[in-house]
C-alpha cells in the first residue's frame, strides 16, 4: 500500500477514535445526583423493553431502554410507588409492557388452560390406574403370555427382548 | 458458480421426490430394484447437497458479495472463521444447512445392515425423503442462498454482531444435529404404523438415533444458555424467549419417550404413549423451527419475515393430520402385551412420568403459543413472561426431580410398600437432613430453593446408592476391587449406569438452577475513577469493585473496543481484576455489553460496563453474583459423558462371551 | 392367537374420543396460525382509508388534541417518529421544511412519538426544530392501527382520506415534494 494510504488510514482511525470518546456515544443522563439504580431496575425488571422481546426493561441495554429507566427514575424521585409507575406504564403505552400481563378476562384464560390440562391429566391417570391395578397379585412368569400380533416374521418380540436383556446382548 | 450451486439444489429436490414415490411404489409393488433404486437416490441426493455447501462456503470465504446471502452475513473484516460459520448465520443458509443434515442421516440410515426390517426401509426412505424434499424446496423457491445481485457491493453488511462469539457458532450445529436427527426415529414409527410392525422392532433399531439426537438437543439447549449468559450481559441463561421455548419444547416430549420405551422392551406396554410421544416430538421440532421461521411470533431470534410461513403451515399441516390419522387407525395394534399389575411399581412411574413431562410441554407450549391465540381469537397479541412459564413448570420440575430418584428404586410389575420403604430410606434421609442443614446452619429461608436441593440431594444419593448397590455386589461375588467392580459394572450395564450418570449430570444442572435462580442478588452504581462500589450475597460473602479508568482495546478493523478496569476484593482480599467492555460495532452501528466474571464453583461475580461519561471520569457498571450458577456447565459436560456411557456399543468380545452363556436356559431372573 | 383384551369397548372409546379431540385441536392450532400469518402490516393499508385517530398533543400546542376526521379536506402527513430511533434523524430537518412549504397550500403535517418519554421527545423537536403538531401515542393506539414495523413509516392521505403512499423508513426530498405536489394538485378536468 502507497504512504499517502497508509498515511490516510492512519488519519481516519485517529479521528474516529478521538470522536468516539469525545462524542457521547452511550447515552448518559443528566441527574442531579447519582440515581437509586437498584430501585429503578427493580421497578424496570417487571417491565418489558418495548423494542426487543423476551428481555425486561432492567436488563436491556438499548437507548430506548436507557430512556425509559431514566423516565422510571423521574417519576420516582416525583414520589411515584412502584405500582404506580408500573400503572403509568401501563397507560402510557398500553398491557403489553408489562411482564405480567394484567389477570383479567381475556388473559384469564392464559393461566386456567394448564389448570385444566393438568386436573384432567390427573384424573385420567387416577382412571387408568384404577382399571389396570388388579384385584389379586398373578404369580411372577417369564414366559410372556401370548404372541404379539405383528404380521411379519418376527420371533415374539417380548421373549426375544427378555432374552436379550438378560445376556446384555441389547447394550 | 452460484448457477451451479442453484442446479444442484434443484436436482437434489427432484431427486429426493423421485427416491421417496418410487420407495413406496417399489414397496407396494414389491419391486426389489425399485427400492434399491430410491436407496441410490437418496444418496444422490445428498451428494448434490454438498456439493451446494461446498459451493456457498466457497462463495463465503472468497466473499463473493454479489451473492445476496454472502453480502447479508459476511464483511471484508470478518476472519475466515466467521465467514464458514455464516453459512448458519442468515435464514437461507441455514435452511441449506438443515436440509444438508437432514439428507446426512437419512443416507446414514441407509447403509446399515437392514436383515429383517427391510420390510420398513422403503416407508423410512419415503418419509425422510419427503422432509428432505420439504426443505430444499423451500431453500430453491423461497430462501434461495445463490440469488445474485444486480450489481456488485463493495463489501457486505457483516454477520450480526451478537452472533460472533463462539458459542454462537457451535450452538446452532449442535440444536440443528439434535432436531434434525429426530426424523429418523419418526420415519421408523411411521414406517412401523404403515408395516403394522408395532412390536419392539422400530424402538430397538433407533434407540441409539433418539439418544444421539436427545443428547444434541440437550446440548444445544445449553450451549445456547451459555451463550447467552457469557454475551448478552443481561446475567441470566434463559429468558422463555418464544425461540428458546421452541427448542425446548420438543426435548420435553423426546425425554420422556427416551424413558417410556424401556416400558415397551421391558413389558410391552405404553406402544400407543410411544408412538405419540416420538410423533410429537418430530411434529414440534418442526413446528418449533416454523414459528422460529415464519415470524408469526417476534423474537430477538427471530429471523426476517417472509413467503416462508404460509408454505411450512401447508407441510405441517399435512404432516399432522397424515401422522395423527395413521395412529389413530393403528389404534388397536398398539395395544399392550400386558397387564399393569399394581398401582405401586415402576410401569405406574413411567405413566406418571409422561404425564408429568407432557404437562410442562403443554404448559411451555401453551404460555409461548398463547399471543397468537389471543391475537386470532381477540384481536390483540398479549406478551407472555417468564413469571407465567416459572410459575407453571417450577412445581412439575419439582415431581420430575422426584420421580428421577424414586423410579430407578422401584422395581418392575409389584412393588412393596415396605421394600420401597426400605430402599428409599437413606437417600429420604440425606435429603431431609439436607433440608434441614441448609435451613438451620447455612440459613437457607426460601422454600423454593429448600425443596430443590432437598430433592436434589434425594435423587443424588438415590442414584449413588444404585452404583453402589452394583459395585459391593460384584466386589463381594467375584472379589473384584471397588474400582475395578465399577468399571465393569459400568462397563456390563452401560445403558442402566450410563443413563444414572445422565441423570448426576441433570442433578448438578439443577442445583446450578436452584442457586442461580433463587439467590442472584444485583445491584447497579455509578463509579468516579477511584470510587468504589460493594455487592453482597448472604452464602458467598462480600466484592468490593474499585474502578480503576476506562481504556482502548484491541480494537479489530470493524469495531472499537472499549474496555473498563475494576479492582476486585473478595472479603476483604485482593481477587483479581475484571475487565467489562463495551463492543461498537462501526458498520451495524450497533453496541454489544461483554460482561468479565470471576468464576469459581461457588459463584460467578459477574460485572457489565452500562455506560460511562466523557472519557471515562465516571462510569457506570451492573454488578450481579450468581451463586452455583457453574453447575450448570459441569451437568451439562457430566450428561455428556453419560449420553457416551449409554450409547456406546458393546465390544465384539464381551458379546461373544456372553452369547456362549447363552446354552445355559435363563432362570427366573428377580425383575430389574 | 391375540388374547382378547380385557376392557375392548374402553379402548374403542378411548381411540374415538383421542380422534375427536385431536382433530378439533388440529384444526384449531392450523387455523390460529394461519390467521396469524395473515396480520396486518402497514404496507397493507395502501389504497385503504385512513384509520381515524384521536392524537394529543405536547404542551407547547395551542390545541390539547387533533383528530384526523377533523382534518379532511386537506392532505394529511402521518410521520410515526422516535427520539431513540437513529434513521428517523436523517428525514427530521426534512420534514419540518416540507411543514413549512406547504403548509398553506391545505397540507397538514402530523408527528406520532412511537414508545418514547415526553422528556426526550420534546428534546428531539427541540433539536430539528420541528413545529407541526406533534405528541405522543398514547396506549400506543395509534400505531397499532396503522400496523407500523417500525420507524420511521410516514402515511400519505390525501382530501377524502386515503391513504396512497406508506413510505417505510426515512423519505428524501425529491420523493416527498413530488408527492406533495401530486396530492394538491388540482384533479384533471372534466371530460364532458
Amino acid at each position: 500500500m502507497s504512504h499517502i494510504k497508509i498515511v490516510l488510514k492512519l488519519a481516519f482511525t485517529f479521528l474516529l477514535l478521538i470522536s468516539y470518546f469525545l462524542l457521547p456515544n452511550s447515552y448518559s443522563p443528566t441527574f442531579a445526583q447519582d440515581p437509586d439504580y437498584d430501585r429503578i431496575n427493580e421497578i424496570a425488571k417487571n417491565l418489558n423493553c418495548p423494542t426487543c422481546t423476551g428481555i425486561n426493561l432492567a436488563d436491556c441495554r438499548t437507548l430506548t431502554c436507557e430512556q425509559w429507566r431514566d423516565q422510571i427514575n423521574d417519576l420516582v424521585e416525583q414520589g411515584y410507588s412502584d405500582q404506580e409507575v408500573l400503572d403509568y406504564f401501563a397507560t402510557r403505552y398500553g398491557t403489553q409492557v408489562l411482564q405480567e400481563p394484567p389477570k383479567d378476562g381475556s388473559t384469564l384464560f392464559l393461566w386456567v388452560l394448564p389448570v385444566i390440562v393438568l386436573l384432567a391429566g390427573g384424573a385420567w391417570l387416577v382412571w387408568a390406574l384404577r382399571r389396570w391395578a388388579r384385584p389379586e397379585p398373578q404369580p411372577v412368569s417369564v414366559i410372556p403370555q401370548r404372541e404379539p400380533v405383528s404380521t411379519a416374521s418376527q420371533p415374539s418380540s417380548q421373549y426375544l427382548s427378555q432374552v436379550e436383556k438378560d445376556l446384555h446382548l441389547g447394550d | 458458480m452460484p448457477n451451479v450451486g442453484y442446479i444442484a439444489l434443484t436436482l437434489a429436490l427432484t431427486l429426493a421426490v423421485y427416491a421417496a414415490v418410487v420407495a413406496v411404489v417399489g414397496a407396494k409393488r414389491r419391486t426389489g430394484e425399485l427400492i434399491a433404486s430410491a436407496r441410490n437416490a437418496a444418496f444422490g441426493v445428498t451428494g448434490l447437497i454438498t456439493v451446494a455447501v461446498v459451493i456457498i462456503e466457497y462463495l463465503l470465504i472468497s466473499g463473493h458479495y454479489q451473492t445476496k446471502y454472502v453480502a447479508e452475513v459476511s464483511n471484508r473484516a470478518a476472519p475466515i472463521f466467521y465467514r464458514v460459520t455464516a453459512l448458519w448465520g442468515g435464514q437461507d443458509g441455514s435452511l441449506l444447512f438443515w436440509s444438508w443434515l437432514m439428507s446426512i442421516f437419512a443416507a446414514l440410515v441407509l447403509l446399515r445392515k437392514w436383515g429383517s426390517m427391510r420390510v420398513m426401509m422403503p416407508y423410512v426412505i419415503g418419509v425422510t425423503q419427503i422432509t428432505v424434499a420439504f426443505f430444499v424446496g423451500l431453500v430453491v423457491f423461497v430462501a434461495n442462498p445463490f440469488e445474485q445481485l444486480d450489481f456488485v457491493p463493495a463489501d457486505g453488511s457483516g454477520l450480526n454482531p451478537l452472533l460472533r462469539h463462539f458459542g454462537m457458532i457451535i450452538h446452532p450445529p449442535v440444536l440443528y444435529i439434535g432436531f434434525v436427527s429426530f426424523v429418523i426415529p419418526y420415519a421408523f414409527a411411521i414406517a412401523a404404523l404403515i408395516t403394522r410392525q408395532t412390536g419392539d422392532l422400530w424402538l430397538r433399531t433407533t434407540r441409539r438415533w433418539t439418544l444421539t439426537a436427545w443428547v444434541f438437543l440437550s446440548g444445544g439447549l445449553l450451549l445456547g444458555g451459555w451463550w447467552a449468559y457469557d454475551v448478552l450481559g443481561w446475567g441470566g441463561y434463559w429468558g422463555w424467549d418464544p425461540v428458546e421455548n421452541a427448542s425446548l419444547i420438543p426435548w420435553l416430549v423426546a425425554t420422556p419417550f427416551l424413558h417410556s420405551v424401556m416400558m415397551q422392551e421391558n413389558r410391552g406396554m405404553l406402544k400407543r404413549w410411544n408412538m405419540a410421544l416420538i410423533i410429537l416430538t418430530f411434529c414440534l421440532v418442526i413446528e418449533g423451527t416454523f414459528l422460529t421461521r415464519s415470524g408469526v411470533i417476534s423474537s430477538v431470534h427471530t429471523f426476517a419475515q417472509s413467503a416462508i410461513g404460509p408454505l411450512f403451515l401447508v407441510f405441517i399441516g399435512l404432516m399432522f393430520i397424515a401422522s395423527f390419522y395413521l395412529f389413530v387407525s393403528r389404534w388397536n395394534e398398539l395395544s399392550s402385551d400386558n397387564e399393569m399389575d399394581s398401582l405401586l411399581s415402576r410401569e405406574s412411574v413411567f405413566l406418571l412420568n409422561n404425564l408429568i413431562f407432557i404437562g410442562l410441554a403443554v404448559a411451555v407450549w401453551w404460555g409461548t403459543h398463547f399471543p397468537l391465540f389471543s391475537e386470532a381469537l381477540m384481536g390483540e397479541k398479549i406478551v407472555v413472561g417468564p413469571p407465567f412459564f416459572e410459575q407453571t413448570t417450577a412445581p412439575l420440575w419439582a415431581i420430575v426431580l422426584l420421580l428421577m430418584g424414586v423410579a430407578p428404586l422401584i422395581p418392575w410389575r409389584r412393588a412393596s410398600l415396605k421394600k420401597i420403604g426400605d430402599t428409599l430410606l437413606w437417600p429420604a434421609v440425606v435429603g431431609l437432613v439436607t433440608i434441614t442443614l441448609l435451613y438451620t446452619v447455612v440459613g437457607v429461608q426460601i422454600f423454593g430453593a429448600l425443596l430443590g436441593f432437598g430433592l436434589c440431594a434425594f435423587t443424588l444419593a438415590a442414584t449413588l446408592i444404585e452404583y453402589w448397590r452394583g459395585v459391593s455386589a460384584r466386589h463381594r461375588s467375584k472379589g473384584e476391587s471397588y474400582p475395578v467392580a465399577l468399571w465393569r459394572l459400568i462397563g456390563r450395564n452401560r445403558r442402566r449406569y450410563g443413563g444414572y450418570l445422565i441423570h448426576i449430570g441433570i442433578i448438578l444442572v439443577a442445583i446450578g438452577v436452584v442457586g442461580s435462580r433463587f439467590y442472584q442478588v444485583e445491584t447497579q452504581r455509578n463509579l468516579a475513577v477511584g470510587e468504589t462500589m460493594t455487592i453482597n450475597s448472604e452464602f458467598i460473602g462480600s466484592y468490593e469493585l474499585t474502578y480503576r479508568g476506562l481504556r482502548e482495546g484491541a480494537s479489530p478493523d470493524d469495531r472499537i473496543i472499549t474496555e473498563a478496569l475494576l479492582d476486585v476484593k473478595f472479603n476483604g482480599q485482593p481477587a483479581g481484576e475484571l475487565i467489562p467492555t463495551r463492543e461498537f460495532f462501526v458498520v451495524q452501528e450497533q453496541p454489544m455489553t461483554i460482561p468479565d466474571k470471576r468464576s469459581t464453583l461457588a459463584d460467578d461475580l459477574y460485572v457489565i460496563l452500562a455506560g460511562w461519561e466523557g472519557s471515562g471520569e465516571t462510569a457506570t457498571f451492573k454488578a450481579y453474583i450468581n451463586p452455583l450458577v457453574n453447575w450448570l456447565w459441569i451437568g451439562g459436560i457430566v450428561f455428556v459423558l453419560g449420553t457416551l456411557v449409554a450409547a456406546w456399543p458393546a465390544s465384539q468380545e464381551s458379546s461373544e462371551r456372553v452369547a456362549s452363556r447363552a446354552k445355559v436356559p435363563a432362570t427366573a431372573a428377580p425383575a430389574k | 392367537m391375540e388374547q382378547t383384551l380385557p376392557h375392548p369397548k374402553s379402548s374403542t372409546l378411548g381411540r374415538n374420543i383421542f380422534l375427536i379431540l385431536g382433530t378439533f385441536l388440529l384444526l384449531g392450532l392450523i387455523a390460529v396460525m394461519a390467521i396469524n400469518l395473515q396480520k396486518t402490516e402497514s404496507s397493507d393499508l395502501q389504497d385503504r382509508p385512513a384509520p381515524d385517530f384521536t392524537l394529543t398533543l405536547f404542551d407547547q400546542f395551542e390545541q390539547d388534541q387533533i383528530a384526523l376526521a377533523d382534518l379532511r379536506g386537506q392532505v394529511v402527513v402521518v410521520n410515526f417518529w422516535a427520539s431513540w430511533c437513529v434513521e428517523c434523524y436523517k428525514e427530521a430537518e426534512l420534514l419540518e421544511r416540507a411543514w413549512q412549504d406547504y403548509k398553506d397550500r391545505g397540507v397538514v403535517f402530523v408527528g406520532v412519538d412511537y414508545l418514547d418519554t415526553d422528556k426526550e421527545g420534546l428534546a428531539y423537536m427541540k433539536k430539528y426544530g420541528i413545529t407541526y403538531p406533534s405528541g405522543p401515542d398514547l396506549g400506543n393506539k395509534i400505531s397499532e392501527d396503522y400496523a407500523i414495523t417500525g420507524v420511521p413509516e410516514t402515511f400519505f392521505i390525501d382530501q377524502q382520506g386515503q391513504i396512497i403512499h406508506v413510505q417505510i423508513g426515512p423519505i428524501e426530498q425529491a420523493q416527498l415534494y413530488g408527492l406533495l405536489d401530486r396530492l394538491i394538485a388540482p384533479p384533471p378536468a372534466q371530460d364532458s
